[in-house]
């Protein structure tokens, strides 16, 4: 008796083992070999590099031949996720079409923790493989890039941002262009002075991303507020829609929005209110509420570092791409809800926005607690906008302090 | 006055998929049946109810098929720890897993799929004309309704009926009900089974009523919050009624004081953390030299039963 119910355990655990590898298997293979194109951000990736990669090839004397790059990519989370990991899977795969890379040239590997020896235990397996461009794409990947960067001083690294270093450079995209014409958009729309955003961890990243939309709606309207509420949670369906809700009761009707759930989309639905939406086109999602979604295109930048290593030109710096070069998009705006008229304006905002002549984070800037935080003029450092943590002076909430 | 009735019908609202897992779970643990799988009991529930909605157009089917799948784990369950005597924690950690794994490779084409009506605000005629109480208590859900009656039925069930004496000696002393001729197998398998039934709509909940819509690990950690209830509630459901309610009001305050006072000057991270402080002082009110008549859990709980070694 004992035995056959030892045997029937047995084979549940197997059953259940194999029931969860099964659903493993799709979604956490190690090696990218398919060229998952369905995120929006490989639509649109800039043509002109490939030129460049030609132009590059020419004077390769210095740098590493085209067909010696081996690029390693680690992943934080799964590169279905819909959100970050994807558009940066996506991105990879568009520069290695771009560059005409083979398959075995580029390694990406998704779902490495953040925390713990993982990230650096896959960076030496990408070098063992012969990578000799490592990419990090989550800040929280930093300190691994950084040491396994000392351990390999003639691979190239390059971290999301972080600390730039000698063989290590960092990169970023200028989110706070799209922010800013969503949030010029939502001030246009909005029945008053007041909008809302409703925001994931109050963490620099994101709160760029409120001044950014908060500064915006005041380029269109000088009296424009901005009601901020955090879910001070990443990830939290639940949470979003209650935060969302809150506003939408108090009579705002247009929110902004950094996260990844459908959840405010549902309850901008219900209210008949509308948003702007983050990470990927949110449309689908609520296609009477999203006016615009601000979208990620890596693609410029990778094909620009690689190009820099085939040219001999590459340098541990950090590099910003926005609007101008398409690593900062906007989805196309709603016509149901955004009027022509508006739309021209706002191509006219997006044209000074490339052309330099609006600076986002130009001085004069105060804070919501009336200190000055940049001067007439001036400009911040990397640093300062890497850890940006105020919030504007037309933003209601506070920060942790 | 208009606010606080507006948070308190926001609480109501934001509690219940927390006390439906609560309900569940006190069920299965009377019954002497840990089970910690909450979190993938309720996600297999939520992306299961969210399917069946999507595919069949009908909210009642996707109750029914929502309780066939919380049933479902449940027999899975109850082999394992009842028949098969397995470690219940260590097989309720693997149920977490099995169920976020399954839930998100099945959820996969349905994630952010918009657009179900899902069950809607109602007004209950007469009733929410009541001043203050009317729009709190019944301008809600329909799966709000529900546990208006499903908390006193269970209640009354535990404590005054005589299959809820055997339920309750179920968890306390099996063995003297197997003396009295009581199947304890049969029976633990039946409210494990029963209890992951509750679970489940607790995780459809989410996908049917409260978002409505399916994305990965939906649930967000409300399964664990559960299972932390069970114990401060003493396995009692009204006391769990009061647990989720301050649970889900500590949530939506801490959430709407951000509109309300934004320059209150209360950190944002103190509020976020006010739910944990409210369950450790819960917890020691509820047990300990606090309470003069101690409740500790059912003595059985988490010992599997074997005739043999009686």
């Amino acid at each position: 008796m004992k035995v056959t119910k030892k045997l029937i355990g047995l084979l549940l655990v197997l059953a259940l083992a194999l029931s969860a590898l099964t659903g493993c298997a799709q979604t956490s293979a190690p090696v990218a070999a398919d060229t998952s194109s369905d995120s929006a951000a490989s639509d649109t990736a800039a043509a002109e590099p490939t030129e460049a990669a030609e132009a590059a090839e020419a004077t390769e004397a210095a740098g590493i031949p085209l067909s010696e790059i081996k690029v390693g990519v680690v992943l934080n989370t799964m590169k279905e996720d819909g959100g970050w990991s994807q558009s940066h899977n996506a991105s990879f795969l568009a520069a290695k079409e771009q560059l005409g890379l083979t398959d075995d040239q580029m390694i990406i590997i998704d779902n490495v923790p953040d925390t713990g020896n993982d990230c650096a235990n896959t960076i030496e397996m990408l070098i063992g493989e012969g990578c000799n461009m490592i990419f990090g794409t989550s800040s929280g990947l930093t300190d691994a890039i950084h040491a396994e960067a000392k351990l390999h001083p003639d691979v190239y690294f390059h971290q999301f941002e972080g600390v730039p270093a000698d063989n290590c450079a960092s990169y970023s995209v200028r989110d706070w262009e799209t922010m800013f014409l969503l949030g010029y958009a939502g001030a246009k729309l909005s029945n008053g002075d007041k909008l809302g955003f409703m925001a994931a961890q109050p963490q620099a990243s994101v709160v760029r991303a409120v001044n950014a939309y908060a500064l915006g709606a005041k380029y269109a309207n000088p009296n424009a507020t901005v009601q901020v509420v955090w879910a001070n949670s990443w990830y939290d369906p639940a949470k979003e829609k209650e935060g969302a809700t809150s506003m939408l009761a108090s009579g705002i009707n247009v929110l902004g929005y950094h996260g990844s759930t459908t959840a405010v989309a549902e309850a901008c639905t219900d209210a008949g209110a509308f948003m702007s939406g983050f990470h990927i086109d949110m449309h689908d999602y609520a296609p009477t509420a999203v006016y615009s979604s601000h979208m990620w295109n890596w693609t410029p930048l990778y094909v620009e570092f690689i190009n820099r290593a085939v040219a001999g030109t590459w340098t541990g710096e950090m590099l910003y791409m926005g609007i101008d070069s398409g690593c900062a998009q906007l989805a196309p705006w709603n016509t149901d809800i955004v009027s022509a008229d508006l739309i021209a304006e706002l191509n006219g905002v997006q044209a000074k926005l490339e052309s330099g002549e609006i600076q986002v984070f130009g001085g004069p800037l105060s804070d919501n607690t009336g200190k000055e935080v940049l001067a007439a003029g001036a400009e911040f450092t990397n640093d300062q906008l890497i850890g940006m943590m105020f919030l504007v002076d037309n933003v209601i909430g506070q920060l942790p302090s | 006055m208009d606010w606080i009735v507006s948070v308190v019908a926001a609480t109501i609202g934001y509690a219940a998929p927390v006390l439906y897992a609560s309900l569940g779970e006190i069920i299965s643990e009377r019954a002497g049946v840990l089970n910690l799988g909450l979190e993938g009991v309720m996600l297999i529930g939520a992306v299961t109810g969210y399917i069946t909605a999507v595919e069949s157009g009908s909210l009642a089917l996707a109750i029914l098929a929502t309780m066939l799948a919380g049933m479902l784990t449940g027999l899975v369950y109850a082999v394992l720890t009842v028949t098969l005597q397995t470690n219940q924690v260590v097989s309720g950690l693997a149920l977490v897993t099995v169920g976020t794994g399954l839930s998100g490779f099945f959820g996969k084409p349905y994630t952010a799929v918009t657009g179900l009506e899902g069950f809607k605000n109602l007004a209950i005629p007469g009733l929410s004309q009541i001043p203050v109480l009317g729009p709190m208590l019944f301008k809600q859900n329909v799966m709000v309704y529900a546990l208006y009656i499903l908390v006193p039925l269970i209640y009354v069930f535990l404590y005054k009926t005589r299959p809820g004496l055997k339920l309750r000696a179920l968890g306390e002393n099996p063995g003297a009900l197997d003396a009295a001729g009581m199947n304890v197998f049969g029976m633990r398998y039946l409210y494990v089974i029963l209890g992951n039934a509750i679970v489940a709509l607790g995780g459809a909940y989410f996908t049917l009523a409260y978002i409505p819509g399916w994305q990965d690990s939906i649930t967000a950690g409300k399964g664990w919050i559960a299972a932390a209830l069970v114990i401060f509630s003493s396995w009692n459901p009204a006391m769990a009624t009061v647990g989720a309610l301050i649970f889900g009001g500590v949530e939506v305050l801490g959430l709407r004081l951000q509109v309300l006072f934004p320059n209150i000057g209360i950190p944002t991270y103190f509020i976020s953390m006010l739910p944990y402080v409210a369950t450790v002082l819960v917890l020691i009110l509820s047990t300990g030299s606090f309470r003069k008549h101690r409740k500790p859990g059912p003595a059985a709980l988490g010992a599997f039963y074997d005739r043999e070694a009686r």
